[in-house]
């Protein structure tokens, strides 16, 4: 069983030598929520892919902003709310790659998404008021 | 994480420890530099002590595979944990990389 629904927010300033708390934050949430450590591990790497882009792409790493991670449990399903106040992101602009076509160009990103859109059920990209926000949403099971 | 190389036979090993992510994948890709500067020919990443990887880290042995093939260059992983396996096969890298559970007898 899953213990009672949770909201957990996290925020931080945009640095990737932040990424590792960022990770802990998302592991011990979920861990905690008695979510399987497979599901956790996706998760946490799906928000890791996420906050990366945000940090370096829209924020260029401006340490003076900052990012929010807001967690919750529901029903057997993780949602996870990411918000920044970067660049915004062109999301319809975006077109996946393929693996080919990385190795081909000798790309040393690109696979980001890519990764996210595996892991969880669903993604989501909106610029509302400023604030990109991402939405992921995937569904867990209970138990190690 | 912390980065060593290491020089065993024929293969130059480059041993990863701690977390390879958007922060640290530079260290990995200036190691592989280094390492084809030297002109070596088996390249080795130890993996032994590899926590956990993004697509930052993974991206920097997508982005040699082709110089590797190009130049007849033996690259591998060793002592992948699965952890670091089920991330690979999220895009179905473990059939692009050479995985190995033991260096290859020369």
């Amino acid at each position: 069983m899953f213990n009672s629904s949770i909201t957990n927010h996290y925020t931080t300033f945009c640095s990737v030598q932040n990424l590792k708390k960022i990770r802990n934050f998302v592991e011990k949430s979920l861990l905690k929520s008695n979510i399987n450590i497979r599901d956790t591990e996706m998760i946490v790497l799906a928000v890791d892919e996420v906050c990366s882009n945000s940090i370096i792409h829209s924020n260029s790493q401006n340490p003076n902003s900052f990012i929010d991670i807001f967690l919750k449990l529901k029903k057997g399903e993780v949602f996870v709310e990411i918000k920044d106040k970067g660049k915004e992101f062109d999301y319809n602009a975006y077109q996946e790659p393929s693996i080919s076509q990385l190795i081909k160009e000798k790309a040393k990103g690109k696979m980001g998404l890519m990764m996210v859109r595996n892991i969880m059920d669903k993604m989501e990209y909106i610029h509302e008021k400023d604030l990109n926000i991402f939405r992921l949403v995937k569904k867990v099971e209970a138990g190690f | 994480m912390i980065i060593s190389t290491l020089k065993e036979n024929i293969f130059y090993i480059i041993s990863i420890d701690g977390d390879l992510d958007a922060s640290s994948a530079l260290q990995l890709d200036t190691a592989i530099k280094q390492a084809l500067e030297l002109n070596e020919k088996s390249i080795v990443i130890n993996c032994k002590k590899l926590n956990y990887v993004s697509s930052s880290g993974l991206g920097v042995f997508i982005s040699y595979l082709a110089e590797f093939e190009k130049d007849n260059i033996y690259f591998a992983l060793l002592h992948v944990k699965d952890k670091i396996l089920n991330t690979l096969n999220i895009l179905g890298l473990t059939k692009l990389l050479h995985i190995i559970e033991k260096l290859p007898n020369v």
